[in-house]
């Protein structure tokens, strides 16, 4: 009879608003234990957690492992979900730990191949994967505009700058993690993965695992482009263009030593002239909220590259989507919403914000019910913070969001890295029987 | 004995680039013009008594110091610093303007000054910001960003900078950019129910007329005129032009190089990309009822492309004229001097006409009424240049035929035509009452052209039941490039009546059968906000000589308001106002491409 685990554990780590699951396979007669680490990052620590909680959580994953991790899952770049692969200039870090873990399959979404052409442009020949090229280009020049946003914020005001540098300091390109990603890739095997796609020596790497990818779609998978006009500011094209000149544009400022009139006299602080200073505190807050739009667009895109995963083990069913919001969803809930009806534990979808759960997904699930003793009830996880800093109450975009949460609790048995907040514990380990 | 004090010159004149920086001469020099703008005592920036340029870039946090004043000269002898200098070289000449923000600063200051000058000379009146302020901040390097924006919560006018094929491109150097924002300022100034939602055609308005307005003040420079005929045709012998060469196709591809081509296709999104699409765009009297040119921002452009082919035309039938009576053969300047005058005075007449338009909801129609009666007002002779002639052709080839023709084609009608029409049912008076009001008042007191209104709201056509305001009086006096003078007194109102859905298509409209449709769908209880408004046109006397009106009960009318806004989901009034005008080229940030149905995108 084949190999198959008898039992799950997953631990859910308490990095505050970030991802960090280590899904561990138990087998039976004494076989070792294997690993799959599904994201490792940070954006805000848990409310009065040390600084070294990283350091920490990446010790207990490299204790929980042991000498090999057999699989490493990054969704997508976001920092919230890799920044703990990053090292250090000495070669230090959280970062260094994983690597000594040597991942044997590291899984990315296809956008974080590193061989995007350096210009693609457009419509033409190879049409297909000129399209799929442009995304990955556009992905990039959006952490360009990040980087040149995470510049500006110094300047805001208070609130604005905190907002914004926190949504565009995710979307920074985590240039150290990103390489050690790829680097671990080619030590062992990378998958670069898109709906459908199948992943190459699973089955010895995690005996009795099925895992289905169903998302992220690649562009030519989800739409013709090859009908877009790219002067339609709705269709894809458009989009691609927008962000080439956003990217470039964001160069004149972050570029070092860039100054367009270098001989021009400028004012300092103390002596702008006092009729200015109106227009100017008022045109600083007007180009904040302009880039704070422009950073949340980007932020959505970079969900949308979310991998989902669909593991299957013995009759359970772990659905693991990441961020992945709407464009990403509606490819798969247009296909595989059958597939998707028996999910038994669902990590809910980008720390409970209000985009990343889509109704129909929600009322798909088949094991939702109101019975706290219902068996096999679905049971779903959330890694997220209390009080985090992205959205407001008032607009109804606080994450986690609380009529989520609220519906969560009543049809679902929530788990929530929120509960390790209060005794500043480091892991909740969930655990689940497969005989 | 007391020194004589020098005299002094109400005009300065100051360099400006003729169009943008890819526009060169044949040595290689950035193709420059020299205007004239109201002199006036400048203030570091330059600052004067309607605008303040603000050089302040938020992305840096870096504001430049202007240039010294002083250098600007003085009342009495106002200078011109960037004026070109004796044999300085091109590479030399070009660098002390690119190069420096000041010259951008000073560019950006005297195209604004010049839009604002053609708007108060086509009015016959000093115009006002939209904004309680006198003086519109102008930051001609505000943000690194391929945009540019007029923006009234700011009370300025926004220039970005970016990263172009060639090198960083400065949008407050394009005139066509500076010009265009300048009018959506001013007209904001002027109708500011134009931002309001309302019919595909109002949408497209704001958009199209400053298009139109910056087309046109382009081409009243002669330079760029001297240009686009010199690049589009085969360089002439000597100073004269083979008028033969002349055609239609050669003056349109003359007008695109004009516009020159700064960004590239590549930068599709940016402002400036509209107006040259807006030439490329063939006549056809179904345009308009294409899906494509249903949206706004599309829309706008055949508005543009209509004035346009009407300029083409003009000029063409104009020098047809005198290639009679010159065998074949004119000195390049006249030229040149033709169709920069026929340019200056479809400026005037363009922005003449808002002054003739209704203040809400309007149509394409209404513009083109708009622009033949203001000028029959001041032009009862048309022999020159035939431009309302030209203008019906023009407009009727994409499609837009007038709203009125009272006696000549494309006429507003007099002020009791359109309501005893219909209201001879409803036994309306047949005359207006003048008996109640002062005429001196009349020129200028909000309260007394609003008691001749009250007074006459039956013979008008009101709607009693709406809340009722009279906007501005503005007395004018008009004079055209011949001296010919025109007095009149200009008042607007609006008329709103906000109604639950449900109710109102039980609305009775006085002496009509057919009532307000509300679209399928629509909430009963949801209140909706029913708009009219007229302009009243006095003359010299006191008279009303126009009532040019968008009546609130006009069934047709605002069943396709309702029908439009219904669609476009718009209801809520989203994109109104302060925004409207900075997120226009945003929309290509969109995180994806394909379209979705909204009512499926449902979050738990």
């Amino acid at each position: 009879m084949a190999l198959a685990p008898e039992k799950l554990t997953i631990r859910c780590y308490g990095v505050g608003f970030g991802d960090c699951f280590l899904v561990s396979f138990h087998y039976p007669d004494g076989a070792a234990s294997r690993h799959m680490l599904i994201d490792f990052g940070s954006m805000q620590r848990p409310p009065n957690a040390a600084s070294d909680r990283m350091g920490k959580i990446a010790a207990d994953i490299a204790k929980t492992v042991g000498k090999r991790l057999q699989v490493l899952v990054a969704t997508h770049r976001h920092s919230d979900h890799i920044s703990g692969f990053e090292t250090s200039a000495g070669g230090k870090g959280t970062g260094a730990v994983i690597a000594k873990l040597k991942p044997q399959l590291v899984i990315q979404p296809w956008t974080e191949k590193l061989d995007a052409p350096r210009e693609s442009k457009g419509p033409g020949k190879g049409l297909t994967s000129a399209a799929d090229d442009a995304l990955r280009l556009t992905l990039d020049r959006m952490s360009e505009v990040a980087a040149m946003s995470v510049r500006e914020a110094r300047h805001l005001s208070r609130q604005l700058r905190a907002e914004l540098g926190f949504v565009a300091q995710d979307g920074v390109k985590n240039l150290s993690a990103v390489k050690n990603l790829a680097k671990w890739g080619e030590q062992g095997k990378a998958a670069y993965v898109f709906y459908g796609k199948k992943i190459p020596g699973l089955a010895t790497l995690l005996p009795g695992v099925k895992i289905d990818v169903l998302g992220p779609p690649t562009i030519s998978q989800k739409s013709s482009v090859q009908t877009q006009n790219a002067r339609n500011e709705q269709e894809y094209w458009h989009f691609t263009r927008f962000w080439r000149l956003q990217g470039a544009t964001a160069g004149l400022v972050t570029r070092s030593g860039a100054d367009l009139f270098p001989k021009a006299a400028v004012y300092d602080a103390e002596s702008t002239p006092a009729e200015n200073r109106w227009f100017i505190r008022r045109l600083r807050e007007l180009r904040g909220e302009r880039l704070l739009r422009i950073v949340r667009a980007m932020d959505n895109a970079m969900n949308n590259t979310s991998v989902i995963l669909l593991i299957t083990v013995g009759k359970k069913k772990f659905l693991f989507p990441g961020d992945a919001q709407w464009e990403n969803w509606e490819h798969t809930l247009g296909k595989d919403l059958k597939k998707l009806e028996g999910v038994d534990v669902y990590k809910v979808g980008h720390h409970g914000s209000l985009n990343a759960t889509p109704m129909t997904l929600w009322k798909n699930f088949g094991k939702r019910s109101t019975k706290k003793s219902a068996p096999g009830r679905l049971q779903t996880l959330m890694s997220t913070r209390t009080d985090s800093m992205h959205g407001h109450p008032e607009n109804k975009t606080e994450v986690p969001r609380e009529r989520l949460v609220r519906a969560l609790q009543r049809h679902t048995t929530l788990r929530s890295t929120q509960e390790l907040e209060a005794e500043g514990k480091l892991v909740l380990p969930v655990e689940f029987d497969l005989r | 004995m007391k020194a004589k004090a020098p005299p002094q010159s109400s005009l300065r004149r100051l360099t400006i680039l003729a169009q943008d920086p890819s526009l060169r001469e044949r040595n290689g020099r950035i193709l420059t013009a020299c205007i004239e703008v109201p002199n006036e005592q400048l203030s570091a920036g330059p600052r004067g008594y309607r605008v303040q340029v603000i050089d302040y870039d938020a992305s840096t946090d870096r504001m430049f110091v202007p240039l010294d004043p002083a250098r600007m000269g003085m009342l009495a002898q106002p200078a011109d610093p960037y004026a070109p200098i004796g044999n300085e070289s091109a590479a030399a000449f070009n660098a002390r303007l690119l190069d420096d923000p000041r010259f951008h600063a000073q560019n950006a200051y005297a195209i604004v000054m010049r839009t604002l000058g053609h708007f108060e000379r086509a009015l016959g009146r000093r115009v006002s910001w939209s904004f309680g302020g006198h003086q519109l901040k102008v930051a001609p390097h505000a943000f690194a960003d391929a945009n540019a924006f007029y923006s009234p919560r700011m009370e300025a006018l926004l220039f970005g900078y970016f990263a172009g094929p060639n090198g960083p491109v400065f949008t407050s150097l394009s005139h066509d950019i500076v010009a265009h924002e300048t009018a959506h300022a001013l007209l904001d100034g002027l109708r500011r129910r134009y931002l309001e939602p309302s019919s595909p055609d109002q949408a497209a308005f704001h958009e199209g007329f400053a298009d139109v307005v910056a087309l046109l003040s382009i081409f009243s420079i002669p330079e760029v005129v001297r240009y686009a005929i010199q690049a589009a045709v085969a360089p002439p012998r000597g100073r004269t032009m083979q008028l033969a060469q002349l055609t239609i196709a050669a003056l349109k591809r003359g007008v695109l190089l004009g516009l020159g081509d700064q960004f590239g296709e590549e930068l599709s999104g940016v402002h400036g990309a509209s107006l040259r699409r807006s030439a490329d765009i063939e006549p056809s009297p179904d345009l308009l009822e294409t899906p494509e040119f249903k949206e706004e921002h599309r829309r706008g452009e055949i508005l543009v492309a209509a004035m346009l082919q009407t300029f083409l035309r003009i000029y063409e039938s104009r020098l047809v004229d005198l290639k009679e009576t010159s065998r074949n053969q004119l000195p390049l300047a006249r030229v040149v001097e033709e169709g920069a005058d026929i340019a200056e005075r479809m400026l005037t007449m363009a922005i003449r006409a808002l002054d003739y338009m209704p203040p809400t909801d309007i149509e394409f129609g209404d513009y083109l009424s708009a622009l033949i009666t203001s000028d029959l007002e001041i032009h009862p002779e048309d022999r020159r240049y035939g431009m309302r002639k030209h203008l019906l052709e023009g407009f009727k080839a994409f499609g837009i035929r007038p709203t009125s023709n009272h006696g000549e084609e494309g006429r507003w009608e007099p002020p009791l035509t359109l309501s005893t029409r219909s209201g001879r049912a409803a036994g309306k008076p047949r005359s207006l009452n003048y008996a109640v009001v002062h005429r001196d008042a009349m020129e200028r007191e909000r309260d007394e052209v609003f008691r001749f209104l009250w007074e006459n709201r039956n013979a008008l056509g009101l709607c009693e039941e709406a809340y009722t305001e009279l906007g501005s009086v503005l007395p004018c006096l008009r004079i055209d490039q011949d001296g010919f003078t025109l007095r009149e007194t200009v008042a607007d109102y609006v008329q709103i009546l906000v109604l639950p859905a449900g109710r109102i298509e039980g609305l009775k409209i006085p002496g009509r059968r057919d009532r307000i449709r509300v679209p399928r769908g629509l909430p009963e209880r949801m209140p909706i906000r029913l708009l009219g408004g007229g302009s009243l046109i006095f003359d010299e006397f006191g008279q009303l000589k126009f009532h040019i009106r968008n009546a609130l009960l006009n069934p047709a009318r605002q069943t396709r308001r309702l029908r439009h806004l219904f669609g476009a989901g718009t209801f809520d009034g989203s994109e109104v106002g302060a925004d409207r005008f900075a997120t226009l080229h945003l929309k290509g940030m969109r995180p994806t491409m394909p379209r979705f149905r909204p009512e499926r995108r449902r979050w738990l």
